[in-house]
């Protein structure tokens, strides 16, 4: 019975043949290895948290689409999303170490933690941003220095978003207070006046990157230690720390009462429904403040408080990490051009006006607006600019800056402060304890 | 013929998967669990030190001690109800095969949905939970039950606790086993149902029980979803388990070794609760 | 008499636990944002599928639940086929019989979750990340040794003497298994594939870990984007909850008796 040998045989083999041909099926984005014929459309996949149903993920589709019919029969670029910012971010992790790192993808710079640009499987700009100083001359030095390792520039600066403080004017009102408080213990009292409506002061969140309450312990702990009080190299075991993590209890206390295991889509929907009176976060907020407040112009902007005996004056911003733009090394120099010519074309002003003031999104190149562009923007967007411009000094949030083992021990952390498992000196030691790891 | 050539070739397939993804993922775990990895790169051999932290971890230890709880939970809360349901579904009222049929529907639903289904059940503001406790006047009980730190680990093993449906069809299998002269004899000396149960049914089941055991500390060792989607192991790393351990060392601080030294020790547990329940099993049959 | 009570209460209470939140859930699902915080347990004003319709357009649902087919449907024949042969070749006594016997077993008692680190590098070794061959090539593994389990049970049922007969009537190996062993144990095999399937199709943890978009991810995966994305639509998500059980649901109420016996097939053995 040869035949039935050869279809067991066959069938026996299944799993293994399976497992070796895997390497073979094509993936969806298709012709990823060899090189391309001359004349072939070369297809580029962009990774974003940009979804099509925000301000900026639409201006995005509408570049891509205008790129895409200038250069139809040369380059392609599709865009990938994923709205949830520590998903994607954990996505393009384990993307790189499958060894299918992205063509394009937007990820937060952590000095910390180089794992990524360290991979060897990141492309280098260096040799693009020399051939095209005028180019090169859109993004700030500090940023490009920062990307710079070994001489190879591992990626181009994407955004650096300001996290100001938006908050519900009828609601301060109705608590007695005209304008957002200048200082922290003013806003635990507004959290007390506001209790008994069951409405939190600071809309906050422990789940994931902790980011609205991040933002405002690094307010905090700036506040009461300088811009070094968290910098890469110092312990985090100091006063500023636990003088901040003392406060962020205080207002987790006045914050909504799920805060406490809230992720980002919680917690901005507590203030978006106006069950939280402020938050701070970044401007992207500012798209679904449009479409989601009724009035929308009642909610304002502010830059964030400051403690009684500040260690910088007020005024100043904490930003959130510098997300670059990195990319996949590729073998086929084709695929290397499109990169940079939908690149080059994505950082241009007349994009970058548009992503500003149709997507409510600044890139980290300059941006000339135009006063037409200007009457265009949103009435927050025109408070953050002016705000931004007016700032002294800008700092990164600390939750950006700290080890990928102190990042997974925050939440935790922050959970074990609010229930008051954790004094403020403990937190302190803990995540000091995390971050060295 | 049966030659040793025909045997060996129907024996590839299954050899070949139980091969590549449980003998050798036993073997990698059980190397670079001495190691210190972010995943790119090389590994780095750091010996022990994966273990002595793991065990200085307060997160780990708490997810050791809560998989403890589950098998406990599990033990003496509930499979004391599957028996009970098992006992009452076993004396065929009417509609028993509706009941058995509907106890039965969660094992058939992933315990993702399920998850989710009661994330909301005990959600601080809109949750069915706390509007029936606030309508029956009792605001008091009503609270945030996920981020209450002494009630968090309650609510993400409740699903499972109240889903008896796979043990009631576990005990209803082996009751039937049961010859009913034991029962006739016993009305005949008039024994009441409740006595029947307690002196035929239950000694009579207990390999079933044993078995169910098995599975609670399987279950236990494997818990995964309630945790992760109800509470991502929190507040405060209160709801831990040994499965959201490893996820998260691995997902999201990257620290690949401790994520495999963490496995290791999971399957050490899981080889001494199971022995364990096997001693107990060979004595109870004695 | 008032056992009778107590008997029933117990009825009454595990049906309302175990059926009152599957039907709020339903419920709800048809509901406004402003009806599930207004009137959480009423009926919905009306019942149209807008949220369904929203669930659609939010996320590729149709393409999870395609994925999570393929996964449930390959890994289960695959298990089913290397079942049948391991367990047919095991019917016949050699050296290492027993101790074959036990290796294609002993994974049954393994916490394999523990497994999730090394696997996932293998899958990326393999060149199967984001690849729903990747997840369907896991879960044959893992699930390998329950389906074996099954089909070996139901094997040994069969009379050796068929199995003599056919020999002396000069069939060979091979034909003994295609003609008489495997359709004898088609039975079997059913129950494995209907086990395999619903066990597959309910999986969340290995689809999570080793797929990263759309085209490989699982329903178990994509339903929990109903609660990460921005803004969070608790009726959108619950109707997306509906659609991902609503095919195991189904399927049990029309073949339910065969199901329970699938579920804890082996289980007594």
């Amino acid at each position: 019975m040869k035949r039935t040998t050869l279809a067991i045989a066959a069938s026996a083999a299944v799993t293994l043949l399976l497992a070796a041909c895997g390497s073979a099926v094509p993936d969806e984005d298709g012709g990823d290895d060899g090189t391309t014929a001359p004349g072939e459309e070369v297809r580029i996949e962009v990774m974003s948290n940009f979804t099509s149903d925000i301000a900026r993920g639409e201006v995005l589709d509408e570049l891509i689409a205008e790129f895409n019919a200038a250069n139809e029969g040369t380059y392609e670029v599709v865009s990938t999303t994923e709205a949830d910012w520590p998903t994607l971010q954990q996505r393009i992790r384990a993307m790189i170490t499958a060894g299918t790192t992205p063509d394009l993808f937007l990820y937060n710079f952590n000095p910390t933690d180089l794992s990524r640009e360290q991979s060897g499987a990141l492309m280098d700009w260096s040799q693009y941003l020399a051939e095209d100083p005028e180019w090169a001359a859109r993004f700030a030095d500090v940023n490009i220095d920062a990307l710079t390792m070994d001489g190879q520039v591992v990626g181009i600066p994407g955004d650096q978003s300001p996290a100001l403080v938006y908050y519900h004017e009828d609601l301060l009102e109705q608590a007695g207070f005209s304008e957002f408080p200048q200082t922290w213990d003013e806003v635990v009292a507004l959290g007390e006046a506001l209790a008994p409506e069951g409405i939190g002061a600071m809309a906050m969140m422990t789940a994931d990157d902790a980011w609205h309450t991040m933002n405002v312990f690094s307010y905090l702990a700036t506040s009461a230690g300088g811009e070094d009080a968290y910098a890469p190299g110092t312990s985090l075991n100091n006063d500023a720390v636990v003088t901040a993590a003392d406060y962020t209890e205080r207002l987790l206390e006045v914050s909504t009462p799920d805060a406490v295991g809230a992720n980002y889509s919680v917690s901005s929907a507590n203030f978006l429904g106006k069950r939280a009176a402020a938050i701070i976060d970044g401007p992207w907020l500012i798209s679904s403040i449009q479409s989601e407040v009724e009035d929308p112009c009642s909610v304002k902007v502010s830059p964030a408080p400051v403690l009684a005996d500040s260690a910088i004056p007020a005024g100043y911003t904490i930003t959130d990490s510098l997300n670059v733009w990195g990319a996949a090394k590729q073998d086929d120099p084709a695929r290397e051009a499109a990169v940079v010519a939908w690149m080059k074309f994505f950082t241009s002003n007349e994009s970058a006006v548009r992503m500003a003031v149709d997507g409510e999104y600044a890139l980290a190149v300059q941006t000339e607006l135009t006063d037409e562009d200007a009457e265009r923007a949103s009435c927050q967007m025109a408070q953050v600019l002016e705000i931004t411009n007016a700032a002294p000094t800008a700092v990164v949030q600390m939750g950006r800056g700290i080890t990928a083992s102190a990042q997974e021990a925050l939440p935790s952390l922050l959970e074990g402060l609010a229930l008051g498992q954790r004094t403020p000196e403990d937190f302190a030691a803990a995540l000091d304890e995390a971050n060295a790891n | 013929m049966a030659s040793r050539r025909n045997i060996a070739l129907y024996l590839v397939p299954a050899v070949a998967l139980v091969t590549v993804f449980l003998v050798l993922p036993l073997v990698v775990v059980a190397i670079l669990s001495t190691t210190r990895w972010v995943g790119v790169g090389t590994p780095e051999p750091v010996g022990f030190d994966n273990f002595s932290h793991l065990l200085t971890d307060p997160a780990f230890r708490r997810a050791l001690a809560n998989t403890v709880l589950w098998v406990v939970v599990g033990t003496v809360v509930h499979t004391p109800l599957c028996v009970l349901v098992a006992l009452v579904v076993a004396r065929r009222p009417r509609g028993w095969r509706f009941f058995r049929t509907a106890f039965f529907v969660p094992n058939v639903i992933s315990a993702t949905a399920l998850a989710l289904l009661w994330y909301f059940v005990f959600h601080v503001s809109l949750g069915p939970l706390n509007t029936l406790l606030r309508a029956a006047g009792l605001d008091d009980w009503a609270r945030a039950w996920l981020s209450d730190p002494s009630t968090a680990l309650g609510a993400t093993m409740t699903p499972w606790v109240v889903y008896v449906g796979f043990g009631m069809v576990l005990f209803l299998t082996q009751i039937s086993t049961i010859p009913r002269e034991y029962y006739e004899a016993a009305q005949l000396d008039g024994a009441s149902g409740l006595r029947q149960d307690l002196h035929i049914t239950i000694p009579l089941i207990r390999r079933a029980i044993a078995l169910q055991v098995l599975f609670v500390v399987g279950y236990a060792l494997r818990s995964f979803e309630y945790p992760f989607i109800m509470t991502s192991g929190g507040p405060a790393d209160s709801t831990m388990t040994l499965s959201l351990y490893i996820y998260r060392q691995m997902m999201t601080a990257n620290q690949y070794g401790l994520s495999m030294a963490a496995g290791v020790v999971t399957l050490v547990v899981g080889i001494v609760l199971t022995a364990l329940i096997f001693l107990g099993l060979r004595r109870a049959e004695r | 008499m008032l056992g009778k009570i107590a008997r029933w209460s117990v009825l009454v209470v595990f049906t309302l636990i175990t059926l009152a939140p599957l039907l709020w859930l339903v419920l709800s699902s048809f509901k406004t944002d402003a009806e599930l915080f207004g009137n959480p347990f009423g009926l919905p004003a009306s019942w149209s599928f807008v949220n369904y319709q929203d669930a659609l357009d939010a996320h590729p649902l149709l393409l999870f639940l395609r994925n999570s087919f393929v996964v449930a449907l390959l890994s289960s024949v695959l298990i089913i086929v290397a079942g049948l042969l391991a367990s047919y070749a095991l019917m016949h006594q050699f050296r290492l019989s027993r101790f074959t016997f036990g290796f294609l077993l002993f994974g049954i008692l393994l916490p394999v979750n523990a497994l999730m680190t090394p696997i996932f590098f293998l899958v990326n070794m393999m060149g199967l990340y984001n690849n729903v061959l990747g997840v369907a090539l896991v879960y044959a593994g893992l699930f390998f040794p329950l389906g074996f389990l099954v089909i070996k049970s139901y094997m040994d049922t069969t009379p050796m003497e068929i199995l003599e007969a056919a020999r002396v009537d000069g069939a060979s190996f091979h034909r003994i298994f295609r003609s008489i062993v495997a359709p004898l144990s088609a039975p079997g095999a059913v129950t494995a594939g209907i086990f395999l399937m619903i066990t597959a199709w309910n999986e969340l943890l290995f689809a999570s870990i080793l797929t990263q978009d759309a085209s490989a991810q699982t329903v178990q995966v994509g339903v929990r984007y109903f609660l990460t994305a921005y803004s969070a639509n608790y009726p959108v998500a619950f109707a997306a909850t509906v659609m991902a059980i609503a095919p195991t649901v189904v399927i049990y109420m029309v073949l339910s008796e065969r199901i329970v016996d699938a579920m804890t097939a082996g289980s007594l053995k």
